[in-house]
């Protein structure tokens, strides 16, 4: 589905992304876990279309997305803070993507209709995301992505600034999606508790480069191979 | 030293606001029944018809070609963007006489570009259309500079989001950036149209003063002042301070309810 080659990303003489590559399957919960500055979100943003690699190649679907820009790329990303349109209501903040790509009104207001009750928004549809809790405004980028009908789904540590009690109930609701829509995602946390809750595949990123690859519960297991560490 | 420096702070404030007010009072109260006689002369009508037409054609013409402009200072880099910015900011800090011949040669018949303009059958030079370029050149960059400072103020987590929503680039300025930058629109218009308004030296060389015809409230206090129409004058100055202390007032208004709802 992806496939990064050879990734470098360099501002200046500052080596940030070296010599990277993954491949993530279809469908698949990929998850990117590093510590802050590990180059995380700027692969994110590599991905997106947002930035561009200093070298290497960035694979969709076979395409080589080096000239694509962001719009064309079929990938989409929920952000850290939301990103939300402060301007619109819920259902247009889910709706801007259809509507964007031309959608007739129609199919524009059940597709958001089926987005909101799969993420338990009806209620909000009217209000702007000002009102609403953290929880909720995540809950929306959920949908809001989803309507993008985006092949690639990336994360961008979009449960870090909530609380344990809504953490937990948004990292099942997210789990729920994946299994219902089958997206393929890329997910940047540097918990470990996100990272085996949610993931199919962990990559560790470590000063820009990736530093080995394993099931979530192996984060846990030792470089050396020697068991479980405390 | 505390103490001494709050004081003169205060005392400062006070004097200035004081100065501001009376020398303004001097124009809303300066003669009530010569004032009222004057605001009902027929000759005022016409000046403020053109006065208030122009102005607003000047900060429509602005909004129009301004917000792209903005926009692209705004969002692209590109080589030589700060050249073209202080280019673009010019006509603020350039004197209006200057500005004034500036466009009166670039526009007069003998020149190249006025040549151009004359075979379309357009003329600038004594017309109304020649104060719309003169108010529209020197209250631009007002314009620009509002829209541009509302547009960066937008974190660019929003356009990502929606180029990654798929959202083309125009329909992301359409529908995301023009509506967030609503108030910086707002206040750049008015801002532009109270500038036209109050133009005066680049107006004259590009227009004159013909009456009836390219006369401003501006040109006309100015004339009639000299003339010792001071009534006249008075009337004119008293309609500008209106239209001038209104706006701000209804800006402030309409920014402050936006700030509370913010708030709350």
């Amino acid at each position: 589905m992806i496939r990064l080659e050879h990734l470098d990303k360099r501002f200046g003489d500052r080596v940030v992304l070296r010599d990277l590559s993954l491949d993530v399957s279809g469908g698949e919960f990929a998850i990117l876990f590093g510590p802050s500055g590990a180059g995380k979100t700027l692969l994110l943003s590599i991905l997106a279309g947002l930035e561009l690699p200093t070298a290497g190649r960035v694979i969709l679907k076979g395409c080589d997305m080096a000239r694509v820009p962001p719009e064309r790329r079929s990938v989409t990303m929920v952000f850290q803070r939301h990103a939300l349109f402060p301007h619109l209501t819920v259902f247009e903040n889910v709706a801007f993507s259809l509507r964007a790509r031309g959608l007739h009104g129609l199919v524009v207001k059940r597709r958001v209709g089926e987005l909101l009750t799969l993420t338990g928004l009806e209620a909000c549809a009217g209000l702007k995301p000002d009102v609403l809790s953290g929880g909720q405004c995540q809950r929306v980028a959920f949908a809001r992505a989803l309507a993008s009908d985006a092949e690639l789904i990336l994360f961008d540590e979009p449960l870090n600034s909530l609380d344990r009690t809504l953490k937990a109930g948004l990292m099942a609701e997210l789990k729920r999606l994946h299994r219902v829509k089958r997206f393929t995602a890329l997910y940047v946390t540097h918990s470990c508790e996100e990272a085996l809750a949610l993931g199919d595949k962990v990559y560790q990123l470590e000063n820009g480069c990736v530093k080995r690859v394993c099931l979530p519960h192996e984060l846990f297991d030792r470089d050396d191979g020697r068991g479980p560490a405390k | 030293m505390n103490r001494l420096f709050k004081a003169l702070c205060v005392i400062v404030t006070v004097l200035l606001s004081l100065f501001v007010a009376v020398a303004l009072c001097n124009v809303f109260m300066g003669s009530p029944t010569g004032l009222f006689h004057a605001m009902r002369d027929r000759a005022l009508r016409p000046v403020m018809e053109v006065s208030l037409v122009t102005s607003l054609l000047a900060a429509g013409l602005a909004m129009l070609l301004g917000t792209p402009v903005a926009y692209v200072l705004a969002r692209r880099p590109f080589f030589g963007k700060a050249a073209v910015e202080t280019l673009l900011d010019l006509p603020v800090a350039l004197p209006p006489m200057v500005a004034g011949l500036a466009l009166l040669v670039l526009v007069s018949p003998t020149s190249p570009f006025g040549h151009v303009l004359n075979g379309f059958g357009i003329h600038l030079i004594f017309t109304k259309a020649g104060i719309v370029l003169a108010q529209l050149f020197v209250a631009l960059p007002f314009y620009i500079r509002a829209v541009r400072s509302a547009i960066t103020s937008i974190p660019p987590s929003i356009p990502a989001a929606a180029a990654l929503l798929r959202a083309t680039e125009a329909y992301t300025f359409f529908h995301v950036i023009l509506p967030l930058s609503r108030e910086g629109i707002i206040s750049g218009f008015v801002m532009c149209w109270a500038r036209a308004l109050g133009e005066f030296g680049a107006t004259a060389m590009v227009a004159g003063c013909i009456p009836g015809v390219t006369e401003t409230l501006p040109i006309a206090i100015y004339t009639r002042a000299t003339s010792g129409d001071l009534a006249f004058a008075g009337a004119a100055a008293f309609c500008l301070a209106l239209v001038s202390f209104v706006t701000l007032i209804g800006l402030r208004l309409s920014f402050r309810d936006g700030d509370e709802r913010r708030k709350a």
